[in-house]
């Protein structure tokens, strides 16, 4: 059963997605969110505080998510924390070097509530 | 040589060295048409602004509209009047205008590129100049690295469906 208090953290460089990602997830029930605005806000926070789940876009600067992601799965803390990017880069090396880094899943903007919640129940099964 | 004769001769050299060909003025006309001191002190600004402002106003437009869809989900709860329901969907409604400017200054800018297309592609027909290759700068550099491109013009160029499929 997922823990409906775990923090999320939502990592988004435009405030619109983040509210949007926040209140789809508040709808699921979870209600311990958190958001940064790039990989280095995310990374600090992440360090400071154990997050259960990261839910991040990839452009942003000055740190991507894709080296939040790279960063993560290097260090021991945060290796298995699950991440799921949701992103607009569509491109198939984009969706390949994600998998290869690690990430447990991707959405593609834009996306809609159900992908949310089918790739949130793919992580911590039927909610 | 006679004074007379070499005298000529110089005169021809000077004239022919001095003379413009026609070639020359086709490109100062190009780009006296493309008006590049207009350009960068007024056009591109101007464009600039107006970039800058519907970007301001769509997130205004947006962060008024997900102000009412929040409270709505929370009346829910709270088991709010019909009338309460209506004014937040009326105020939807009202921030939506928002498009409605934005699309006006995307117009302007569309207006500018479609003014500028046809001045260019005249200097470029004047100019015989080899065009030089721009060398990659730090930010198109970091941009390639780290695979940032940007949403696809026609949607996604890998459907969530296979993304699915690779991650299984």
């Amino acid at each position: 059963m997922v823990d409906a208090n775990m923090p999320i953290l939502v990592v988004d460089d435009y405030s619109t997605t983040i509210r949007i990602v926040h209140s789809l997830l508040r709808q699921l029930g979870f209600n311990n969110l958190d958001e940064a605005s790039n990989g280095a806000e995310a990374l600090k926070k992440l360090q400071a505080k154990p997050h259960g789940l990261v839910i991040s876009d990839w452009n942003m600067e000055p740190m991507t998510g894709y080296e939040l992601l790279l960063k993560m799965r290097a260090d021991a803390n945060m290796r298995r924390t699950p991440f799921i990017m949701i992103t607009a880069e569509s491109k198939t090396e984009n969706v390949v070097a994600a998998k290869q880094a690690g990430a447990n899943n991707y959405i593609v903007k834009p996306f809609n509530a159900p992908t949310l919640k089918q790739k949130l129940a793919s992580i911590f099964g039927e909610f | 040589m006679s004074d007379a004769k070499g005298y000529e001769e110089c005169w021809d050299l000077a004239t022919e060295a001095t003379a413009r060909p026609v070639e020359v003025n086709g490109l100062e006309a190009a780009v006296s048409r493309l008006a590049p001191r207009a350009l960068s002190t007024h056009d591109l600004p101007s464009v600039r602004a107006e970039i800058s402002a519907a970007r301001q106003e769509m997130q205004n437009g947006i962060d008024r509209i997900i102000d009412q869809v929040e409270a709505l989900l929370r009346d829910q709860d709270a088991c709010a009047t019909p009338a309460l329901t209506m004014a937040r969907c009326t105020a939807i409604l009202e921030a939506c205008a928002f498009q409605d400017l934005t699309g006006q200054r995307l117009s302007k800018v569309s207006t500018l590129i479609d003014d500028l297309e046809p001045r260019l592609a005249d200097l470029a027909d004047q100019s015989r100049l080899e065009e030089a290759v721009a060398p990659e700068t730090a930010e198109s550099h970091r941009r390639r690295e780290m695979m940032l491109n940007g949403p696809a013009l026609r949607g996604p160029e890998v459907t969530q469906a296979v993304i699915d499929d690779l991650f299984g």
